[in-house]
């Protein structure tokens, strides 16, 4: 059971909300009468939300066209690597895609190669060897074997024996 | 000339091309550090290096270039644009290297068409006074008298010459220096030191001149080199060991040194009362130019000349050109035009090519495509009208477009002089004379008469020269 609340307090709360009420919507009925038809202001309202609305829209709908095309130049600007300079000299040959491929940046291929680390891999005659053999994950097996075939390639490891260096001892044993 | 006789083979060597093909120009500094390892082998170098040269058409059909063999008809004559460069005359293989040298004889010929008047680089940062800012407002052509000149004249305005002996050293790196130091200025020690004692002979003799004039006395006799003595010429050469601006004169005189950027500080002070009227070189900041200023590419002196239209008369802008816009803005870099085949930055300030965010003026008078991002829609690329104003030569050889804002009514024009537009007005024109009767309604002010007016401008001509 709530406890009784104490008369002259609802009393007074009562008063104070009767008492205000009647004498804001006068007010609001004045205004009202000075400005016209009682819809104007909800009309106007309602233009302004609208408006406000589109607007919103109309930015976003700005934004996400200016991203596509961000996105669209900088996929086409990866492919014209050149950075013009102020004085170069042009011509429609150097607009071409032909040119444009010679100014990318050219991933470096090194030419360290661990010669030790190859002949693991590789049998004496210089053939790869195979994953049962080096019992490597497939994964690795084939990056080892990219690895030898482009070594081999380059013709910094030979394709029919191991490594000079590594069989050196085979045919000078005195100098150890 | 002494006429000597040349056989007639000799005669037809000396004339032919084979004898008269200078020699190439050696290749262009990679400027940028950034991209200097992958560059390429094929591209347009910033200025030819080989002579392009043509044939007539009739010799051209038979393959005669006026060289030793004759050129293949295939690739010769499948060109609109026959212009060879030839790379050697003749190789190993028993072939004539040669190449098309369009690219570099057609951007001449688009220069050339621009009309634009060389100038000597422009110092923006420059404001020692007032009178060279008030001459810099306009660009000076690189064939005034007082800075085309080569020779060492000994004069003042020496330093403004475009070619010096010496090197610039603010151009050399440090291994060229070293090089150039113990090669060049270190056999020189001996040549200096003559010449200071000669320097020190003629001071103190004009000194000693001076103190006999004051007091009223014979002249003395003349301090020959022979008289100063070890101790004398040591203590001359220590006091100028300690005045830098002297001793910097003096050697980047002996040397024909470059002239190097004004020193800042209190130095800058002395420099500017001891030279003031003329004023420092113009590639004290960037470097002399390899070539001549003006590179060869126009002999324009001023472009303040006006350009007739047929019809509308003398033209107040130039007639405007349109540029190609080759690469979009990259941050802080300015987006890259291209004018006839030379790439230039974009025309600064609040125009099409500036976007600027934040600020009403943008919405107003929106930005160009394809200058915030590249322009992938319109056929073969955004372009714009520019006016080209003028050009400079860099001191690595590249000709730098300055462009400027085309103005609104040459763009109109130029795009009609294309057929793109219609402004021209053939019919008779209109003109409005108020009839009497009018005139004297609209002093009374009635609303009526400003009514008839009212309909008068909206009917048009049929009912208001229906009423006189």
């Amino acid at each position: 059971m709530p406890p009784p609340l104490p008369v002259s307090a609802v009393r007074g709360l009562s008063i104070r909300s009767f008492s205000t009420s009647p004498y804001r919507s006068n007010q609001q009925q004045n205004q009202q009468q000075q400005q016209g038809n009682p819809g104007d202001a909800a009309n106007l309202m309602m233009t302004r939300l609208k408006r406000d609305g589109y607007a919103t829209l109309r930015n976003k709908q700005a934004q996400i066209e200016q991203l596509r095309n961000q996105k669209n130049s900088a996929d086409y600007l990866r492919q014209m690597p050149r950075r013009w300079e102020a004085g170069d000299v042009y011509s429609p040959h150097d607009m071409s895609p032909v040119e444009m491929q010679k100014w990318r940046k050219r991933s470096p291929r090194k030419a360290d190669v661990n010669f030790s680390l190859i002949q693991e891999f590789t049998s004496t005659s210089g053939q790869i060897t195979h994953s049962s053999g080096t019992s490597l994950r497939p994964v690795n097996q084939r990056k080892i074997a990219k690895m030898i075939r482009r070594v081999q390639g380059m013709g910094l490891y030979p394709t029919i024996h191991a490594h000079p260096e590594m069989i050196r001892d085979n045919f000078f044993p005195e100098r150890r | 000339m002494s006429g000597r006789a040349v056989s007639p083979g000799g005669a037809l060597l000396r004339t032919s091309r084979m004898f008269s093909i200078p020699k190439p120009l050696p290749e262009p500094p990679s400027t940028n550090l950034h991209i200097g390892d992958h560059k390429s082998a094929t591209m347009t170098r910033p200025y030819p290096q080989h002579q392009s040269i043509t044939s007539p058409l009739a010799s051209r059909e038979k393959g005669d270039w006026g060289l030793k063999r004759p050129f293949p008809l295939k690739s010769t004559m499948a060109t609109s644009t026959p212009y060879i460069r030839i790379k050697q005359v003749d190789t190993v293989e028993n072939v004539t290297n040669f190449a098309s040298a369009a690219d570099h004889s057609l951007s001449l010929e688009k220069f050339q068409e621009l009309r634009v008047a060389m100038s000597v680089p422009f110092n923006p940062d420059k404001k020692s006074h007032s009178a060279s800012t008030r001459s810099e407002l306009w660009h000076k052509s690189v064939f005034e008298e007082d800075m085309d000149f080569t020779e060492f004249k000994g004069g003042r305005g020496d330093d403004r010459r475009w070619k010096f002996q010496g090197p610039w050293l603010a151009r050399m790196t440090e291994g060229e220096f070293v090089e150039y130091l113990n090669k060049k200025v270190r056999p020189k020690r001996a040549h200096f030191r003559a010449l200071l004692k000669q320097k020190l002979a003629d001071d103190i003799t004009t000194s000693q001149n001076k103190v006999a004039l004051d007091e009223g006395r014979e002249a003395p006799p003349k301090v020959e080199v022979r008289d100063i003595t070890e101790a004398q010429f040591t203590d001359y050469l220590r006091a100028l060991r300690n005045d830098r601006v002297t001793l910097y004169a003096l050697v980047s005189k002996f040397l024909d040194l470059a002239p190097l950027g004004q020193p800042v500080g209190i130095i800058h002070a002395f420099w500017a009362d001891r030279d003031s009227v003329a004023p420092d070189s113009p590639y004290g900041k960037s470097g002399p130019p390899p070539s001549h200023p003006s590179a060869g590419i126009s002999y324009l002196r001023t472009n303040a000349f006006m350009e007739n239209h047929p019809v509308y008369g003398p033209q107040g802008k130039r007639a405007p050109a349109l540029a190609r816009v080759v690469y979009p803005k990259t941050g802080p870099m300015p987006p890259k035009l291209g004018v006839g085949g030379f790439v230039a930055d974009a025309p600064s300030g609040d125009n099409e090519f500036n976007p600027r965010y934040g600020s009403r003026m943008s919405v107003n008078k929106g930005v160009l495509n394809g200058i915030t991002h590249l322009d992938t829609t319109t056929f073969g690329g955004a372009k714009a009208y520019v006016e080209a104003s003028t050009a400079t030569v860099d001191p690595s050889g590249k000709v730098v477009l300055r462009l400027r804002e085309a103005d609104p009514e040459a763009q109109v024009i130029a795009r009609e002089s294309r057929g793109l537009t219609e402004i021209y007005n053939d019919g008779p024109t209109k003109s409005y004379v108020p009839s009497e009767q009018s005139r004297q309604q609209s002093t009374r002010v009635s609303d009526e008469a400003r009514l008839n007016r009212v309909a008068d401008e909206v009917l048009g001509e049929s009912s208001r020269f229906d009423k006189p």
